[in-house]
């Protein structure tokens, strides 16, 4: 969607960085796949050492609950 | 999107309003001022409107908003208002000296580069050069981030810490006690396992019983003690009391049993005497006596038997004291009973302890006295049988003890085991993942300074060319979290510190080009590139190099804006020594706190010379001279051109004469202009000839007037009197046709670009100048 200086809203370095970051960290297996808000709050700077403790612990009880010859 | 106007009110230099109106033709606005007439002010203007930062004010110490303001000016008086083709913006100061901007989304891209920041990216430490990089590459989000995930990680490793300390405390007591206890099953953690499934609900039963019974000992002996004192002192006051007794007995015996009794009346007597308000007569023998005379000869009565009072005193008072004594005693009786019979009770079933036998004699009344000789009796063997209550009880207590620390301990060794597995899961996600996090802006940054390196180089080379300078290269130090380094090449020496090397001139081109394509590459088109007084002090070969490189950007930004205080660059433009057809000029005068920033009309030299020549401007000497330095600066291109040969000049400052002079006769021969005609599309890239002109006679009549130079601009004297006005407008006339043909219309510079091989042309390629080498 245009804005109105019509152009297309572009994505800043923060938000590039942090879509990677997610990517990567999905990717390595660190948080839960469906983690939704932790990019907005990582583009923008605004993300808690709390909230980086309930991401983690949330892996962790995924990775806990999984039958062990699941995990690898 | 196309500027229209900048309005700026009570903002830093404008303490009366300011607008700066934008030609919609011209894509390059310079602004020329001297130093603290407002540039800068214009430059911060669109800083501030455009993007967080408040402009040249951040490369100040305490800087703050509020200093935005103007002199004198309140925070609501401030106001920025930028016109587009499209739309307006505007900006505020609040109360609390925040900028307000309306709309607050979607503002206009800007990117401003300030002679401070290029200083700061080239010679300052790595970590300040990062600093100001992130104001291209802004990735200050993911830093705060990644922060707040190192605070995680240390707070989660300084848990863990403690806990390992807390564990390794708790493993080192248990085998503390395994090893004291002489190492049990000879492994610690058998006998761990039976320690803590031992059940101690016996011995803890067994412990309370004993306890019972030693504390009521113990309270029951405060009562002894408490008798044992009481009888003491009765004992004492027995003994006080017979001797006042046999005292008393004794003077009786000596003085008569009536002395006893006469003493008693008397002080009846007295009390009588005393509580009668008058008397007349003896209340005995009824003679006439006063209450005064009869008082007195009792007082000297009861004198008289002073010792007998004496001894009557001390008889009652210790009768009394024995007596008190008793009753104290007395009430002692109920509250021993009851402690001897509570202990009793609860020392009965002691089956291990002979307290039975020894309390056998013990009876059950509370009122009995005679409880405490049975006591007395036994008390000696009971303390026996207490003491050895007592060294059982230690045993069972340090027993349990034991067992308890074993078991706390146990748990203790258990819970944290689990607390440190936990905290090293935590740990085993969260290192990775602050990796990632750095890794990713680092190579972030790193792929976007690598994708303008080609561009600073190519930029690099144009206002550097065959200087043996280049191969510049911007990149993340690994080590440190906000770290560039900075390197490039000198002739032999590859990926060097330039700033070890580089001139200043040529540092601040090196950082201008970075600068240029970092904003470059966030531009569709679509930035305004504001260059706050960037450039210094260069010579006149890299000026015209630089401007070159602007005029070769300008079509890649939606705008660029040059404020500058560099004479020679403005002289360039007016001189048509650089394309100046797409160049707006704007001149600010000199600053006052009453007239704020104001603008002069800054005008092309031909286009005055052109004013001066109207019947109503004419001015002879402001002609003849404006005139003659316009001359000189065309021929100053000329003689350059063709490499003429000029007389050695320390400041190169050839006179008219020499310049024309310069021009040999083969050359004029042969020296030429062509207009080229021009395509439909505006543009000059075809092959067809619309005019040419040998510039010989041209330059001839010049010669002949070339007088007027001197003589009339330069000096008072008799023959400048004598130059007619025709002769000053001729000279002028001549001029402005010289300078006609060799200025391109399309762009406004001379023929300065040898692309062809075979002659010289303009940037548009509309004027080609003949030959390319003088003959």
């Amino acid at each position: 969607m245009e804005n109105d200086l019509g152009r297309e809203p572009e994505l800043t370095s923060n938000e590039k960085v942090a879509k990677i970051i997610l990517t990567k960290l999905k990717t390595d297996k660190l948080i839960l796949d469906d983690e939704t808000v932790a990019e907005k709050k990582i583009a923008n700077g605004t993300i808690k050492e709390n909230d980086w403790k309930v991401l983690f612990e949330s892996k962790l009880r995924e990775i806990k609950a999984e039958p062990i010859s699941e995990v690898k | 999107m196309k500027l229209s106007s900048l309005y700026i009110k009570s903002f830093r230099g404008a303490t009366q309003p300011f607008t700066l109106n934008f030609s919609q033709s011209k894509n390059i606005t310079l602004v020329y001022a001297e130093n603290g007439n407002g540039k800068s002010t214009i430059a911060d203007a669109f800083a501030c409107l455009c993007t967080n930062d408040i402009g040249s004010l951040s490369d100040k110490k305490d800087a703050e908003p509020t200093y935005l303001k103007s002199l004198g000016s309140n925070n609501t008086d401030l106001l920025i208002k930028l016109k587009t083709d499209s739309k307006t913006y505007e900006a505020t100061l609040s109360a609390s000296n925040k900028i307000l901007k309306n709309p607050d989304k979607d503002l206009p891209k800007l990117k401003a580069l300030r002679r401070a920041q290029v200083t700061s990216f080239i010679e300052d430490r790595p970590s300040e050069r990062y600093k100001v990089l992130s104001y291209f590459i802004d990735v200050s989000g993911i830093q705060k981030s990644e922060s707040e995930l190192k605070k995680l990680i240390n707070t989660v490793e300084n848990d863990l810490e403690r806990n390992i300390k807390s564990l390794s405390d708790a493993s080192a007591t248990l085998t503390t006690i395994w090893e004291k206890e002489g190492k049990p099953l000879g492994k610690i953690e058998a006998w761990t396992q039976l320690e803590t499934s031992k059940d101690n609900t016996k011995q803890a039963a067994e412990l309370t019983t004993n306890n019972g019974v030693l504390k009521a000992w113990h309270s029951f002996q405060a009562i002894v003690d408490t008798i044992k004192l009481e009888k003491e002192k009765h004992t004492t006051a027995s003994e006080a009391y017979n001797v006042s007794e046999g005292n008393l007995k004794a003077y009786q015996d000596k003085h008569g049993e009536g002395e006893k009794d006469l003493l008693a009346l008397l002080n009846e007597t007295k009390k009588f005497l005393q509580v009668k308000p008058s008397l007349d007569r003896c209340p005995v023998c009824g003679k006439e006596n006063k209450k005064e005379h009869l008082l007195k000869h009792v007082d000297d009565q009861i004198a008289r038997m002073q010792e007998l009072t004496k001894l009557t005193k001390a008889f009652n008072e210790t009768k009394n004291e024995r007596e008190k004594l008793y009753q104290r005693l007395k009430g002692l009786i109920v509250p021993f009973n009851k402690g001897l019979i509570e202990f009793k009770t609860e020392a009965w079933n002691l089956t291990d302890f002979d307290f039975a036998t020894i309390l056998n004699e013990i009876s059950s009344s509370k009122e009995t006295k005679e409880n405490f000789d049975a006591f007395v009796l036994v008390q000696a063997n009971a303390t026996l049988e207490i003491k050895k209550l007592q060294t059982q009880t230690d045993s069972i207590n340090k027993s349990l003890a034991s067992s308890n620390s074993i078991k706390s301990n146990h748990t203790t060794v258990q819970q944290l085991t689990k607390k440190c597995e936990e905290l090293n899961s935590l740990l085993v996600l969260a290192k990775p993942a602050l990796n990632a996090l750095e890794n990713s802006r680092k190579e972030f940054i790193d792929n976007e300074l690598q994708s303008i390196s080609g561009e600073v180089e190519t930029m690099y080379n144009k206002i550097h060319p065959n200087e043996g300078l280049g191969g510049v290269k911007l990149f993340l130090n690994r080590t440190f979290q906000s770290s560039l380094s900075l390197t490039a090449n000198f002739h032999s020496a590859i990926d060097i510190a330039p700033q070890s090397v580089y001139s200043e001139s040529h540092l601040d081109t090196l950082g201008i080009c970075i600068f240029v394509a970092l904003a470059k590459k966030e531009s569709n088109k679509d930035v305004i590139l504001v260059l706050d007084d960037v450039v210094m002090s260069v010579d006149e070969k890299h000026l015209d190099r630089i401007i070159k490189l602007v005029h070769d950007e300008c079509p890649n930004f939606a705008h660029v804006i040059i404020s500058t205080h560099y004479r020679p660059w403005r002289e360039r433009y007016r001189n048509n020594r650089a394309p100046n057809t797409n160049v707006q000029f704007v001149e600010l005068r000199g600053w006052t706190k009453e007239r704020g920033i104001t603008q002069a009309k800054p005008q092309l030299v031909l286009d005055e010379i052109k004013q001066l020549l109207e019947p109503d401007k004419f001015h002879r000497e402001n002609l003849a001279g404006t005139t003659g330095r316009f001359l000189e600066a065309l021929l100053d291109f000329l003689t350059l051109n063709f490499q003429s040969k000029l007389k050695r000049k320390p400041a190169n400052d050839f006179t008219l004469s020499e310049l024309l002079d310069a021009l040999s006769k083969d050359l004029l021969k042969v020296l030429k202009v062509q207009r080229m005609e021009l395509q439909p599309d505006g543009k000059a890239y075809g092959t067809v000839v619309k005019e040419e002109a040998l510039l010989k006679p041209l330059i001839d009549d010049i010669k002949n007037l070339k007088a007027v130079r001197n003589q009339v601009a330069a000096h008072f004297t008799y023959d400048g009197a004598l130059v007619s006005d025709s002769d000053i407008e001729d000279f002028a006339k001549a001029t402005i046709k010289l300078a006609e043909l060799l200025i391109c219309p399309l762009d406004g510079n001379l023929p300065d670009r040898n692309k062809s091989g075979s002659y010289w042309e303009t940037r548009s390629g509309e004027v080609r100048l003949f030959p390319l080498i003088e003959p």
